[in-house]
């Protein structure tokens, strides 16, 4: 396999802040997911961030600069590489619920990019389990977070928009051209 | 002040400046010279200034300052410059305005009587500005001026700086002082000026541009026609010194920047139009006037597209933006004008809604869409017969004679012979000239102008030849026709002299013209004259021709009569004996040609005359003109003879009547109409249609009385065809009815005619229109879709033709030939290609139509190398979650890349399986294999197919809410009486599917205790010394037993704890390891890995050599025997989640030194047991239980179940009911279910009792004696037939994802199957028995989902587990069979309705309907057929190859065994191994006690220590053989003295099915 031609492509990043109304006490979880025929050199594909508190100025922003750095090798660019976000907090009670997830595909493009994350949560089926999940701290919640980057299943739930995080992160990549692949914006429109 | 760029023109500064000069030489007729010299010092001065680097700033001042002036002149031009004004342009009028305003022209300017609040604004600004200027213009005075007196510009600028009253008044004064002819003549002057700069600037638009600024009348801004033009006259006299503080109030607007200049940052695009920009500074063409396609553009607001032209003409590169039409590229309007789809009116009138969904459709079917009214109008006004059953023989000849006039007035019309005359005419004289150029030497064939006469000629001559035949022939037809009417008239006339009367009216005039002869004679011989000529040289080109073919035929004679002549001397000199038979062979000289003779002309004139008086007129022949007049009178009815009386009579009584049709529906019919003598039959009749249909067909039945005479498809009208427009159609009919009017002149119809003998048929004339009602507003009441089609449809065939006529292939041609599509319309290019294709095919050849005919240009590889690549088919195999291919990673980018190794592993595996041990069975094994493979495969693609929907609760996570049950149990929970000493499992959560990041998952194997172990014999009590401590041991101590779990070769021991009935109460743990490490669950249920129990016996050898050294020294060794075993699959495990119970232990019939039979002491027996020891028949129960839990930790979701949803044959009265029995059943009764429906190995649901029916054992195992067949021992040795045939998981095999129910002959062909086929065979053998047997469908320990079979004996109800044959009455009180769930047999199904579900407790009396619930109630069960065959066949099994596995098997079992002790020699006692030998097959045969065994032993067992037991299983394969001896550890023995004896016996059963003995054991020498 050593042989083997493949490309690779650098993500650099963090996650800077969110904007969550109405909330505070925010952590997010972090995680990178990417498809079969790619391969993580190296960085790390998951991380939990601190518990911040919204700033005190009118921006209210909760500010985490928590650091995506992974370097993935791949010989495909099906199932190039998606970031997830679930933000979760600490509710009235203490009690841990979630606050929003979100996924993004990272930029094709090589360069410095900056994302602004819509976030959203699975609503409750109906009023009195609203209540009830409310009374128990207990929202429903995506079984797995990196529902959020796939398709099937999308149309059985019911979500909320709340929220957004931002996120900035710096693409590189390597012999991505030499294998045919034009990822370049530049390059694209050059004749 | 002077511009000095003049971006415009773009000259050169020195350009500029002579042309200034030229300008000022203009001038200077009427302005003061020495303003123009000051004119001229400040240009030159600037210029040099401008040259330096000081002045440069000086210069952008001074831009700046002109383009506020233009934009103040933009403004104040207004709107008026909109439209054709080119910007630019204007400050260069400015420029010269100035220069003559400097010049002293201002007072000229000025003094036209206008109120210009322009100027004055301006001029008022300037003034404020004033001030600041003064201050300034020191500093911004030119360097060539300071030296100089400057006196002369504060002359200006004191006239500037005058107060604006006073100037004004100024002005006025200077106004009276000049007359109007003066101002026209200051605007001639600037006239020529501009056309010498035209001239210089060799722009030709520009001049345009300037000439329209002048002589385009604008919109006057202050009411006065010429204000524009002053304004723009005048501005520029204000002093740009003054606009200094202004520059910031204006957007720049950008001219083309000079070289030197610092670019303005800003560019404010106006929205009038740019200027006209070619790609190659070309005059704009157009592309649609020279016929190239040119699509619509996108509708833009003009303000927008001129506004973007400026922007782009802006940059250098924007250029390439505009096409060669000057207009910027864009795109065609990629919008249709119209919606596909039809548009379905919602809005329909309730009342009326069943009609509108028909109208829904109306597009495509019958009904006109609308609402609208659409109505027809059809008129019948006549019908005449041409031959009628009425006619006598004088009408139908006059029918015939008017035919005739009718087409010799038709010929006369087109008159053809004269029009071929006039041509032959003209031709003759094209010839002649001709020949007239070609002069003298025609044939000259240098000249290629000769050439192409000649050919020419050529071509009139044979052109010439065609016309005068034709001309002949048409002489020749209006001559036969004038004649043939006359005969026609005669026949008539002598017919009217013979009747004696006068039937018709009809009557031929014949007028002569009389004719000039000598004229005639004169063109006649003239005609015969040239004719001659011609014939005679087309007959002379024709002689040349065969005359050069002649010449050519007599060379090629002479050669060869010369090369005769030689062979036949050589023959004759060398050979004289040559005889003359062979002289003919070597060649005889052919005939020689014959030349063809030269055409005679003399009597070619004779025939030409000939045929001329036989074709033309002869000249003097008067020319003769017929007329058909209805003038006779016809004989009145009384002067007739009784024949003819009768006819008109009968005319007078016949009477026909006409029915309307539409599509096939009658409309309406007319009144009788009788029928006039002359033969017609006048209807007069017009009806209006209200049309909801689609006309299709209008048709008018004629209808004498009794019989339809025939029928006439009226014209369907276009629908611009309207009551207004109509023209009366005739349309012919004829009908074949056949009428005779015996005694009457009738002639009848469709009778052979007594005149000519010819068959007449009814036939006429149908006068008649059909035409759309115009209704009063002038609009025309036709149905819609023709408009559409008309108007929009152009471009949309289904509106054209509807969606559903898409696939008339005609139709579509058909449309595409009347849409006229522009064939440069991209969009029209697939049906244009479509019709070239048709018609260039055989019509009909293609009978489908393609849309997607492009589809095919859009693959960027072809189909085969796509399939062909490597890469892609692994790619799109993984895709299809093929298993082998479904865990592959980086799949490697390049197919060359791809290995033969990664492709190519389906097909390894198939070969690997086959080199595998050449024998008979791995054959049969890999057969079974890939037969298994296939059926996966089938059901895989199916379960893809049928891709489970994922749930709510699949996916996020959610309280459910507590409703009443779940609060009343939990409630009830706390009432319930709590047992502190019996702790219960909690239930855990049911886990719905993989939480995210589980790295790690274990097995948990609670081992709780164990019963009924065997205990070491009394015989092996030698050991007893070997035992740790002789003081301690007690005859107590028979058993140290403990458990060892193993799990993916890796294992966990218990403590050893003490007894035949030991507690450990300990949980092992094992780790998980799956594939990739991910817990998945289409990974994990891939895992077919066993966990193996194993019970051993800790024995303590005490190895200490010196017994002196006991007091201090402890030197023993740990022995472990095997006891016993039993194994569960992790599917089970997995599937179930967790299994709890008591397992039997499969502990070996014999088991050397130990003894099963306990004698235990009555006090440490617990109830439990006791129990256990008694049974129905009196037996004790021998076997050991082993009681465990398992389960997995963290919990794993198990794989969703698969709805099966399969095809059936089964009726689907019978699928309705199975489903509602199975609805009711499987909601009341919780974890029991049933099923009546099950997949077979084709995938199709079959009813559950189809699969029951007597079917024969092998014949070995079928008693002779029939009172035998019941007995239990019979039965059991059949039962344990059946346990034989190996094991086959269908959940590991089809993933979990259906269970597979195969029939007999399908399960002894494969020898592979699960606890459903190993239960249905038995059953089935046991009803073949006789045997009241039925199929238990239930839990079983340890796997799960099970079937066991129950038979109902005279001993009482038997259970038999149909995977290891063993039996139980059903009162026994442990059962491998945890709950029964459902029963059936090959008549009915039985749910089990009964508060308990474990079998000792049910009732087994199916007829008891309040403990089991039928599936077929009553006595109504219909005898379904069975899908098994009567009689099955066995095969024989092949002795030699079965006795190469045995020996095959023993020597891999000994090796294996060398191979684990590897650190031992391993020693085999051969002696033992006969013993043992010869014990195994009477093991088989099960006639061998324990007691046999010993003694046959006993001469060993003199000198050893035996330790071992015979292992009998089914035979699948060499590595679980493998395994399972591995299991035992009987290689693990430490003495050093051990000796090993090993043998295999295999008993063989019919059909292959083995029965494997495996006898190992250790010896060890007794001291």
């Amino acid at each position: 396999m050593a042989d083997n031609s493949l490309f690779l492509v650098m993500i650099n990043g963090q996650v800077e802040s969110a904007n969550f109304p109405l909330y505070d006490d925010l952590y997010c979880r972090v995680s990178v997911v990417y498809g079969a025929d790619w391969l993580l050199v190296s960085g790390l594909e998951e991380g939990t961030s601190q518990i911040t508190k919204k700033t005190k100025d009118e921006k209210q922003k909760f500010v985490w600069n928590f650091p995506i750095e992974v370097t993935l090798k791949s010989t495909n660019p099906y199932g190039w590489p998606r970031l997830v976000i679930a933000v979760y907090g600490l509710d009235a009670f203490g009690r841990d619920v979630v606050r929003g997830y979100g996924s993004i595909l990272f930029p094709l493009i090589p360069g410095s990019h900056k994302i602004q994350m819509p976030m959203f949560v699975p609503e409750s089926t109906s009023l009195l389990q609203k209540f009830t999940s409310w009374l128990l701290g207990t929202r429903p919640e995506f079984v797995d977070p990196k529902f959020v980057t796939q398709s099937d299943g999308r149309e059985v739930t019911r979500v909320r928009s709340q929220g957004s995080v931002s996120v900035t992160c710096n693409i590189m990549t390597k012999d991505i051209s030499s294998a045919g692949y034009v990822v370049d914006s530049i390059h694209s429109h050059k004749p | 002040m002077i511009e000095v760029q003049r971006p415009e023109t773009q000259l050169s500064l020195k350009q500029q400046l002579a042309q200034r000069r030229r300008d000022l030489n203009v001038t200077t007729d009427t302005i003061a010279s020495e303003a123009a010299l000051r004119e001229k010092e400040i240009l030159e001065d600037s210029l040099s200034k401008s040259r330096s680097l000081e002045s440069s700033k000086l210069v952008s001042s001074m831009m700046q300052r002109r383009q506020v002036r233009k934009q103040n002149l933009d403004q104040s031009m207004g709107k008026s410059m909109r439209g054709d004004g080119e910007i630019p342009s204007i400050p260069t009028i400015n420029v010269d305005d100035q220069d003559l305003d400097k010049s002293q022209l201002k007072p000229l300017s000025s003094s036209v009587n206008l109120s210009t609040s322009i100027r004055d604004r301006l001029k008022d600004r300037a003034k404020i500005q004033q001030d600041s200027a003064m201050q300034k213009e020191p500093a911004r005075k030119l360097r060539g001026l300071r030296n100089r007196d400057l006196q002369t510009r504060f002359d200006i600028e004191s006239e500037d700086s005058a107060p604006p009253e006073e100037k004004h008044s100024r002005d006025d004064e200077i106004t009276e002082d000049h007359t109007d002819s003066t101002n026209q003549l200051s605007t001639s002057l600037r006239w020529k000026m501009l056309a010498k700069r035209g001239k210089i600037a060799e722009e030709p638009e520009e001049k345009i541009d300037e000439y329209s600024f002048f002589t385009k009348v604008y919109e006057p801004v202050g009411g006065h026609e010429k204000q524009p033009k002053k304004s723009a006259l005048i501005i520029p006299e204000v002093d740009d010194t003054n606009f200094a503080q202004y520059d910031s109030l204006y957007v720049v607007t950008k001219p083309e920047l000079p070289k030197h200049n610092a670019s303005p940052i800003l560019f404010a695009p106006t929205s009038a139009p740019a200027e006209t920009v070619t790609l190659h500074g070309g005059a704009p063409c157009f592309l649609d006037d020279e016929g190239i396609y040119v699509g619509e553009p996108p509708g833009v607001n003009s303000s927008n597209w001129n506004k973007m032209e400026q922007r782009l003409i802006q940059t250098e590169s924007g250029k390439k933006w505009f096409g060669i039409d000057g207009n910027m590229i864009v795109a065609p309007d990629p919008l249709k004008q119209i919606s596909s789809r039809p548009m379905i009116d919602f809005d329909v009138d309730p009342t009326i809604q069943r009609t509108a969904k028909c109208i829904s459709l109306s597009q495509t079917g019958k009904f006109i869409g609308e609402s609208s009214v659409n109505q027809l109008s059809v008129s019948i006004t006549q019908v005449q017969f041409s031959h009628h059953p009425l006619f006598s023989k004088e009408h139908v000849l006059v029918s015939q004679l008017r035919d005739l006039h009718m087409q010799y007035t038709s010929r006369q019309r087109h008159n053809l012979a004269s029009h071929l005359g006039d041509r032959l005419q003209s031709l003759r004289n094209a010839v002649q000239e001709l020949q007239y150029t070609l002069g003298a030497k025609p044939w000259d064939m240098s000249k290629p102008f000769n050439k192409d006469c000649v050919a020419n000629l050529e071509d009139y001559s044979e052109e010439i030849r065609n016309v005068r035949e034709m001309w002949d022939i048409e002489c020749m037809k209006d001559k036969t026709m004038i004649r043939t009417i006359l005969t026609v008239w005669k026949e008539i006339k002598t017919l009217r002299e013979t009747q004696g009367f006068i039937a018709t009216n009809a009557k031929i005039l014949v007028y002569k013209e009389q004719t000039n002869f000598a004229k005639e004679d004169k063109e006649w011989q003239k005609q015969i004259k040239s004719t001659f000529e011609e014939s005679k040289e087309e007959m002379m080109a024709e002689y040349d021709e065969k005359m050069k073919i002649h010449y050519n035929e007599m060379a090629e004679w002479k050669m060869q009569a010369r090369e005769i002549k030689k062979r036949m001397k050589a023959s004759k000199s060398k050979e004289v004996i040559t005889e003359e038979g062979e002289e003919a062979t070597t060649g005889v000289l052919p005939p020689k040609p014959v030349a063809p003779a030269k055409p005679q002309t003399s009597s070619l004139l004779n025939e030409i005359q000939s045929n001329a008086v036989k074709c033309r007129k002869v000249p003097g022949d008067p020319i003769l003109r017929i007329e058909l007049t209805h003038t006779v009178t016809i004989t009145p009815i009384e002067e007739c003879p009784p024949v003819e009386q009768k006819r008109r009579k009968d005319i007078l009584k016949s009477s026909c009547y006409g029915k309307l049709f539409y599509n096939n529906s009658e409309v309406t019919r007319s009144p009788n109409i009788n029928l006039t003598s002359d033969f017609t039959l006048n209807f007069g009749e017009s009806v209006c249609l209200q049309v909801v249909h689609w006309p299709e067909s209008i048709k008018f039945e004629l209808w004498s009385i009794s019989e339809k005479l025939s029928e006439i498809f009226l014209v369907i009208p276009p629908n611009d065809r309207h009551t207004g427009n109509a023209e009366l159609d005739s349309l012919e009919f004829s009908s074949s009815h056949k009428v005779t009017y015996p005694n009457s002149t009738a002639v009848g119809s469709g009778v052979p005619e007594s005149v000519d003998g010819k068959i007449l048929l009814t036939s006429g004339k149908l006068f008649g229109s059909t035409a759309w009602v115009k209704d009063a507003s002038g609009k025309i009441l036709a149905p819609v879709r023709h408009d559409i089609a008309a108007t929009f449809g152009r471009a949309d065939p289904i509106h054209a033709i509807g969606a559903r006529s898409l696939n008339d292939m005609e139709k579509v041609i058909q449309w595409i030939s009347e849409a006229k599509l522009d064939p440069n319309d991209p969009r029209n290019a697939p049906l244009l290609h479509l019709m070239n294709r048709t018609r260039k095919d055989a019509p009909g050849d293609t009978k489908y139509f393609r849309l997607d005919h492009l589809e095919k240009s859009t693959y960027f590889v072809s189909t085969e190398e796509l399939e062909n690549d490597r890469r892609f088919s692994l790619l799109s195999l993984r895709n299809q979650g093929v298993p082998e291919y479904k865990p592959m990673k980086m799949v490697p980018m390049y197919s060359s890349e791809v290995t033969h190794f990664e492709y190519a592993q389906t097909e390894k595996e198939e070969k690997v399986s086959l080199k595998e041990e050449g024998d008979v069975f791995e054959h049969h094994r890999a057969a079974v294999v890939r037969f298994m493979q296939e059926i996966q495969e089938k059901i895989a693609s199916r379960s893809r197919k049928v891709r489970p929907m994922l749930e709510l609760s699949d996916v996020v996570v959610e309280d459910q809410v507590p409703d009443i049950s779940t609060l009343g149990r939990s409630i009830a929970k706390l009432l319930e009486p709590r047992h502190p000493l019996r702790p219960q499992r909690k239930e855990r959560k049911k886990v719905t599917n993989q939480a995210v990041g589980i790295t790690k998952v274990d097995l948990l194997v609670n081992v709780s205790q164990a019963q009924c172990l065997p205990i070491r014999s009394r015989t092996t009590a030698s050991e007893q010394r070997m035992t740790l401590d002789p003081n301690t041991a007690r005859s107590t101590i028979q058993l140290r037993p403990f458990v060892e779990v193993t799990f993916q070769r890796q294992s966990s021991v218990t403590h050893v704890a003490d007894g035949p009935n030991p507690h450990w109460n300990q949980e092992l743990v094992l780790p998980l390891n799956v594939i990739n490490n991910e817990f998945s669950a289409s990974n994990l249920r891939e895992i077919t890995d066993i966990v193996y129990f194993n019970v051993f016996d800790e024995i303590i050898v005490d190895i200490l050599a010196d017994d002196r050294l006991r007091d201090t020294n402890i030197h023993q060794r740990l022995e472990r025997r095997w006891l016993g075993s039993f194994q569960i699959p992790f599917s089970t495990i997995y599937i179930n989640s967790r299994i709890e119970g008591k397992f039997k232990l499969n502990v070996p019939s014999t088991l050397m030194g130990y003894n099963k039979d306990h004698g235990l002491l009555p006090h440490l027996m617990t109830s439990d047991m006791l129990l256990s020891q008694t049974s129905l028949t009196g037996q004790t129960d021998k076997n050991s239980y082993l009681t465990i839990f398992i389960t997995v930790e963290p919990p794993l979701a198990p794989h969703p179940a698969l709805r099966e949803v399969f095809d059936t044959n089964e009726e689907p009265r019978l699928i309705r009911a199975a489903a509602a029995w199975e609805l009711l059943y499987n909601g009341e009764h919780g974890s029991r279910s049933v099923r009546s429906l099950v997949t077979d190995v084709n995938g199709k649901s079959v009813f559950i009792t189809r699969y029951i029916g007597p079917q024969n054992p092998p014949n070995e195992l079928v008693p002779e004696d029939r009172n035998m067949r019941k007995s239990l021992v019979e039965l059991q040795k059949i039962a344990k037939f059946v346990s034989l045939i190996p094991y086959y998981q269908d959940s590991i095999a089809f993933s979990g994802s259906c269970d597979i129910w195969a029939t007999s002959e399908l399960f002894l062909k494969m020898l592979a199957g699960d606890e459903e086929e190993h239960a249905i065979l038995l059953c089935n053998y046991f009803l073949y028995m006789g045997i009241d047997s039925y199929i238990i469908k239930g839990i079983g320990i340890p796997e799960g989902e099970t079937c066991y079979v129950l038979t109902k004996q005279m001993e009482g109800n038997v259970l038999w587990n149909p995977s290891t044959g063993d039996y139980h009455p059903q009162s026994r009180p442990y059962h491998s069979l945890v709950s029964v769930h459902f029963c059936f047999n090959n008549e009915n199904i039985w749910a089990n309705i009964q508060p308990y579900d474990d079998p000792g407790r049910l009732d087994f009396n199916f007829n008891n309907t309040k403990n089991w619930k039928t599936f077929f109630a009553g006595k109504e069960s219909p005898k379904l057929s069975t899908v098994q065959v009567s009689r099955l066949d066995y095969t024989e099994t092949n002795v030699p190859a079965i006795q190469t596995l045995e020996s095959n098997l023993e020597k891999m079992l000994m090796d294996k065994i060398m191979e684990w002790r590897e650190r031992h020699v391993t020693r085999w006692n051969r002696h033992c191994r006969v013993v043992m030998r010869q014990l195994l097959p009477q093991l088989e045969m099960g006639s061998l006690s324990e007691e046999d065994q010993v003694s046959a032993m006993s001469e060993i067992m003199s000198s050893h220590n035996v330790t071992g037991f015979p292992i009998n299983m089914r035979y699948s394969d060499a590595s679980t053989i493998i395994e399972t001896v591995y299991s035992t550890n009987v290689h693990v023995a430490e003495d050093p003295t051990v000796e090993f004896a090993l043998t295999v016996y295999i008993h063989p059963y019919a059909n292959n099915v083995l029965s494997v003995w495996i006898y190992v054991g250790t010896l060890t020498k007794k001291y």
